[in-house]
């Protein structure tokens, strides 16, 4: 059986409710590399449309901004030398969907939010490494994505 | 023996293994084959209920499926009261549960032990009770009788899975009760559906811990940013651009949308575990449980921890709400802001729509002018042609004479022509 993502699964609870159902028994990590490969393709479209050049955290940064225009929850807190971080505090969409669908809030982070989010920033640096330095399902206030160049790995600490 | 059917021998220990209704491999009717062969001795019922005798010792295994779980009831006891007035000796029974514990391969998500001890009287109950904790070095988180049993709910002793819904219980059964093993059943069946109701409360409320963990925290950081945007609003208004107004109108409306999905959601949730604490509240008020001493009885116990188990379900939607209300208040100052610009803007294009027709009409009035010049000019030209042929000598006198003649001819012509018009 072929692991299908849907394309809109930030947007619409709905097929979230769906995706878990059909796929909450599949191994998690191949439900990852699908997510990461849906982030790497859909952060490629957008420096395609916005002609985002180079592979420097600005460049990182414009792709997660761009993604994340309408999206009131997630700010990107610091850009610096090589380091982009985006934080996601408040009532974020997983959180919503997941109440409202009845969904594990960490299931789906695991699986679909953060690979997605590390395929993003790897459009613009295969090499990017991102960093949950701070986990809402740990207890954190906010979620910390720490975006660094190193060896395109998702680290969990 | 049927499902329905409670055995006829006394029960010494019952232990009940609970999992989610979805959950594979917890024991399927080959694996209770397998057990109901390996047992010696006498069998009876069918694979999804299984009993069996090996000496003096009786066991039972059950399979009920019920409010979102499977629960598997293991048994062990006595064909008749041994020794009553004495605490039992559960290390047999202990045994035997085991061995039928053996069948479920995955350990329980949730699990309620019930012990059953036998007393002449009341009195002897109490003593078996204070004998029981006193060997266990245990304590009651609460105590009473329900009927002619004295039930006592022990203090947990270690954490572990599923372990603030797990359950140790003792009941002491006393008088007429030790003539039949009926009563005994009754209760355990009561334990039971106590068990289902408290393990479903306990999956609804831990399924929402981390939104329950999370709240003061999401609640902050939109409390900060609505702060901002509050603060933007207290800006002077030509300061503020549309395109400003329209980001937060958007912003807003995102919020506002998911505090009221999350605070619907939530009360869906709240009335579920409200429906559970009737069901509980219906099942102790049967009990009729009478205190022993001055310690909180079974019932009182229970439905404190359900009360509270309950409670962060209502301070979440209430907390949503009232946030959702700030949310509503900066989103009419939103719209009231655009709507005073938006009036602000037609008074604009009024005014100056007021200015371009004044233009406009006094350019109407230089082209009358400009018109009546040109005609008198034109009438003035012919006249001189008729002046040269008739009147050579005196034509441009003529001609001069008769320019106001022509411009009071052409004012008419002008008024004739814009009358008609």
């Amino acid at each position: 059986m072929s692991l299908e993502i849907p394309g809109d699964w930030y947007v619409n609870p709905q097929v979230l409710g769906d995706f878990y159902r059909e796929y909450k028994d599949h191994p998690p990590m191949e439900i990852m590399e699908v997510s990461y490969a849906q982030g790497l393709a859909f952060g490629r479209s957008i420096k395609r449309q916005l002609g985002i050049e180079g592979d420097d955290a600005e460049a990182i940064a414009a792709v997660l901004r761009e993604v994340l225009k309408d999206e009131p929850t997630a700010k990107i807190v610091s850009v610096e030398k090589g380091r982009v971080t985006l934080r996601n505090s408040g009532f974020c969409p997983l959180m919503t969907a997941c109440l409202s669908m009845d969904l594990p809030w960490s299931w789906l982070c695991r699986v679909l939010g953060w690979p997605f989010f590390h395929g993003l920033a790897s459009a613009v640096n295969p090499k990017v490494n991102l960093t949950m330095t701070k986990r809402r399902e740990r207890g954190d206030p906010h979620c910390d994505h720490v975006f660094e160049i190193g060896e395109g790995r998702l680290i969990l600490p | 023996m049927t499902a329905e059917e409670p055995p006829t021998w006394f029960p010494y220990l019952v232990r009940m293994a609970i999992y989610p209704s979805d959950t594979k491999e917890t024991g399927s009717s080959s694996e209770l084959e397998k057990l109901y062969r390996r047992f010696e001795g006498v069998y009876s019922g069918g694979t999804e209920s299984l009993e069996m005798g090996s000496g003096a010792v009786m066991s039972a295994m059950r399979h009920y499926e019920d409010m979102g779980s499977r629960l598997f009831l293991l048994a062990s006891g006595s064909a008749r009261v041994e020794d009553p007035n004495h605490v039992p000796e559960y290390g047999l029974y202990e045994e035997r549960i085991e061995r039928l514990r053996e069948a479920l391969r995955k350990e329980p998500e949730f699990t309620f032990t019930l012990r059953f001890a036998y007393a002449t009287d009341e009195g002897n109950a109490e003593s078996i009770l204070q004998r029981y904790m006193e060997r266990e070095g245990r304590h009651a988180r609460g105590s009473g009788l329900v009927r002619r049993s004295l039930l006592a709910s022990l203090r947990k002793s270690g954490g572990g899975l599923g372990a603030a819904a797990s359950r140790d219980l003792i009941a002491i059964q006393f008088g007429k009760e030790l003539e039949t093993s009926d009563s005994a059943w009754a209760l355990c069946s009561e334990i039971r559906c106590l068990a289902l109701h408290l393990v479903e409360m306990s999956r609804l409320h831990s399924g929402r811990r981390l939104m329950f963990e999370q709240l003061d925290a999401s609640e902050r950081s939109t409390q900060l940013r609505l702060n901002e945007i509050l603060a933007d609003m207290r800006r002077p208004m030509d300061e503020i651009q549309p395109s400003d107004l329209e980001e937060i109108l958007r912003e807003i409306t995102i919020q506002f949308s998911r505090l009221s999905t999350l605070a619907s959601s939530m009360r869906r949730d709240h009335v579920k575990a409200q429906g559970l604490l009737r069901g509980v509240r219906r099942l102790l008020d049967g009990w009729n449980e009478r205190p022993l001493g001055e310690g909180p009885t079974n019932s009182s116990a229970e439905l404190r921890e359900f009360e509270s188990l309950l409670a962060p379900f209502g301070d979440f939607i209430e907390r949503t709400e009232a946030m959702s209300s700030q949310l509503n208040t900066a989103l009419d100052s939103v719209r009231t802001y655009l709507g005073i610009q938006q009036q602000k803007l037609s008074i604009a294009e009024q005014a100056s729509s007021r200015e371009q027709l004044v233009r406009l009409v006094n350019l109407q009035e230089i082209l009358h002018k400009l018109e009546v010049l040109i005609v008198a000019v034109y009438l003035t030209e012919m006249a001189r042609i008729v002046f040269e042929t008739s009147f050579h000598e005196s034509a441009n006198l003529l001609t001069a004479l008769f320019i106001p003649a022509s411009l009071l001819i052409s004012i008419l012509i002008s008024r004739m022509l814009h009358k008609h018009r």
